[in-house]
């Protein structure tokens, strides 16, 4: 058995098996193969410029992210030494196209920067080359590592929980609103324990809830484990990094305000030990979320794809420059409007 | 070195395969060790860190690993013991077939690849599953029961206090019970884990009709593990079960989770990897 091959083939079936990514994988492809540059560019857009409207868009752009959330994945396995690293394949240049190409580029890596598939687009140049030496505690934590992210793929990713602390609301529900259900210990249980076809936003995403808490603790666990091997580290906490780095204050005030709730529970008899455990509980979720939001993870990631960017001499992409310099004047407008609203807030402070 | 592929969901559109989990051996033993989780659990989670730790023991390194799946919240007994009769089944009677379906072009096994050796591990209401269908396996006869053998973790079979087990399990907070106090829910299960309910009678007779002189030795636990603070199940003995372990400082949740620092579960299980 060639393993690293059959790995390999392991997580192209679980992350570019789906309909959906191989749809933009392939409709990606084509476009730049045919040199459809404006469809792509339109296709691949920043949504602050233009919104997206079809529902081909929305479906598309949902396949590019899945695409780079395999990307990931496929960053840190090479970086384990779980796949061999890229060779001049057919299967390796398809990906090499995507993500060289410029629309590809300004889409991860200037409107919705993620870090790793950037670094595996190095890789594909022959510019980053970096893997750690193989060991079976390494092995061990790419498994641990793939099984935990199957689970938040299979049961968190793009569900109800996750779109509402991203500021969603779904059918008319925001996240506060989930939060505002575990102040009551009895309609909290309720609600988790409904048979499925019973359950609505709310209860699906207050199980969702659960799941999360869960999640988190497992990750901050195998991070802690993986100390001494930072780039791993860094590269493992970077596939979530959207949520921890991007959304981690805002995460942190809402789980942590969700939490709080529990502590507002009085046990149903005069027992002082469920009060004890209650705390215990929500400190260790406070504290998870707070390290894996303020510890900097991802410091090694980072100082790789800077040092990359040093070496690019004023190397910004043109259309970047022209969606800048359009988005210029709306972000200033933006700027000065918060700067008023926080005298204002500072006057009425006074 | 890597002894075990990747965890994978096997391939399926439906039931109870699209719940099932499986590590595959690299270099397969012909031994397989299947894992039925109890009542509102995960195929994985209820198990956590056997996933972990199992591939990186050496004597499993050959070993296949299978985690059950199924609705143990709200479907009936019965008919999830049916679903996972069926299930082992087709594992153990067409094995190649099953495996290879779920394996890469790489790591592809023999036509006539099948198991030497095959454990079950199940926990509370799994307990009761995996002897329903075994019972039913024994009655049609099938070859391969005779390389089998069961270990239990605080297993249901002599009854359960369902609603307490389903506020603990489904919210992973050992201290629910204590700000809740009674819960509505409903579910099937409540009344079929009652201790005097038919399926739990129905049960132990027929394990007690199939077992007479000595018969069907596979249908006898090889091992029972209770908790010492147990609150969901009744700890009594089964049947001709031998006389249980029992793993102090845990409880009906914790009793089958294994973790570096807690190893207790799984040495008591080693002895018949």
């Amino acid at each position: 058995v060639n393993i690293r091959k059959a790995n390999l083939e392991d997580l192209v079936s679980f992350y570019f098996g789906g309909e959906r990514v191989t749809s933009a994988m392939n409709h990606i492809a084509d476009l730049i193969l045919a040199k459809g540059n404006e469809d792509l560019a339109s296709l691949l857009r920043n949504h602050r410029f233009r919104s997206i409207k079809t529902d081909k868009e929305r479906y598309l752009r949902a396949g590019m992210d899945d695409f780079l959330l395999g990307c990931d994945v496929l960053e840190i396995a090479i970086l384990t030494g779980f796949i061999d690293p890229p060779e001049p394949t057919v299967f390796w240049q398809r990906f090499g196209v995507i993500l060289g190409n410029k629309e590809a580029r300004l889409y991860f890596e200037q409107y919705y920067p993620v870090k790793l598939p950037q670094l595996l687009a190095l890789r594909l140049q022959g510019r980053f080359i970096q893997t750690e030496q193989e060991d079976s505690m390494l092995t061990s934590f790419m498994l641990q590592f793939l099984a935990l992210d199957r689970g938040f793929m299979e049961s968190l990713n793009g569900r109800y929980l996750l779109k509402l602390l991203d500021s969603f609301r779904i059918d008319g529900y925001r996240f506060n609103d989930i939060a505002a259900l575990i102040s009551h210990p009895k309609t909290f249980v309720e609600r988790i324990l409904l048979p499925p076809k019973k359950r609505t936003v709310p209860d699906i995403a207050l199980q969702e809830l659960v799941l999360f808490f869960q999640f988190a603790e497992s990750l901050q666990k195998l991070l802690n484990g993986a100390a001494d091997r930072p780039l791993v580290q860094a590269e493992a906490w970077s596939h979530y990094s959207y949520w921890f780095e991007k959304l981690g204050v805002k995460l942190n005030q809402q789980l942590g305000s969700a939490l709080d709730r529990f502590l507002t529970w009085q046990p149903v008899g005069d027992e002082l030990q469920g009060k004890v455990e209650i705390q215990i509980y929500v400190n260790q979720a406070k504290l998870v979320l707070h390290q894996l939001t303020i510890v900097p993870y991802s410091h090694l990631v980072d100082a790789v794809l800077q040092q990359h960017r040093l070496k690019r001499t004023a190397t910004k992409v043109p259309a970047a420059k022209k969606q800048e310099a359009l988005v210029k004047p709306i972000v200033k407008t933006a700027a000065r409007k918060a700067a008023k609203k926080a005298q204002v807030k500072l006057r009425l402070r006074h | 070195m890597q002894t075990h592929l990747t965890l994978r969901t096997l391939k399926s559109p439906k039931r109870p395969d699209k719940e099932v989990q499986a590590l595959f051996a690299v270099h397969p033993s012909g031994r397989a060790v299947v894992f039925v989780h109890g009542f509102s659990g995960d195929p994985i989670s209820t198990w956590s860190d056997f996933h972990l730790l199992l591939p990186a023991a050496q004597r499993c390194a050959g070993h296949d690993f299978f985690f059950y799946g199924y609705d143990g919240l709200w479907a009936d007994m019965n008919a999830s013991a049916a679903l996972l009769r069926d299930f082992l089944d087709r594992l153990l009677g067409s094995t190649s077939a099953l495996a290879n379906a779920n394996l890469p072009s790489d790591g592809q096994r023999p036509a006539n690849f099948e198991y030497e050796e095959i454990l079950f591990v199940a926990h509370s209401l799994g307990a009761v599953m995996i002897r329903r269908a075994l019972l039913d396996l024994t009655a049609m006869g099938r070859p391969w029961l005779a390389k089998s053998r069961l270990v239990l973790f605080a297993p249901a079979h002599k009854g359960a206090r369902v609603v307490d087990l389903a506020l603990q399990i489904t919210t992973g907070m050992t201290f629910i019970k204590q700000f809740v106090g009674i819960a509505r829910f409903q579910s099937p299960l409540i009344d079929q884990l009652k201790p005097d309910s038919t399926e739990l009678r129905d049960l132990l007779e027929d394990t007690k009709k199939a077992r007479r002189r000595g018969a069907n030795p596979h249908l006898r636990a090889q091992q029972v593990v209770f908790a010492e603070y147990e609150k969901i199940v009744q700890n009594l003995r089964f049947a001709d079960d031998p006389p249980a372990e029992t793993i102090p400082d845990t409880h009906h949740t914790n009793v089958c989770k294994p973790r570096t620092g807690f190893l207790r579960p799984l040495e008591l299980v080693e002895p018949f990897l």
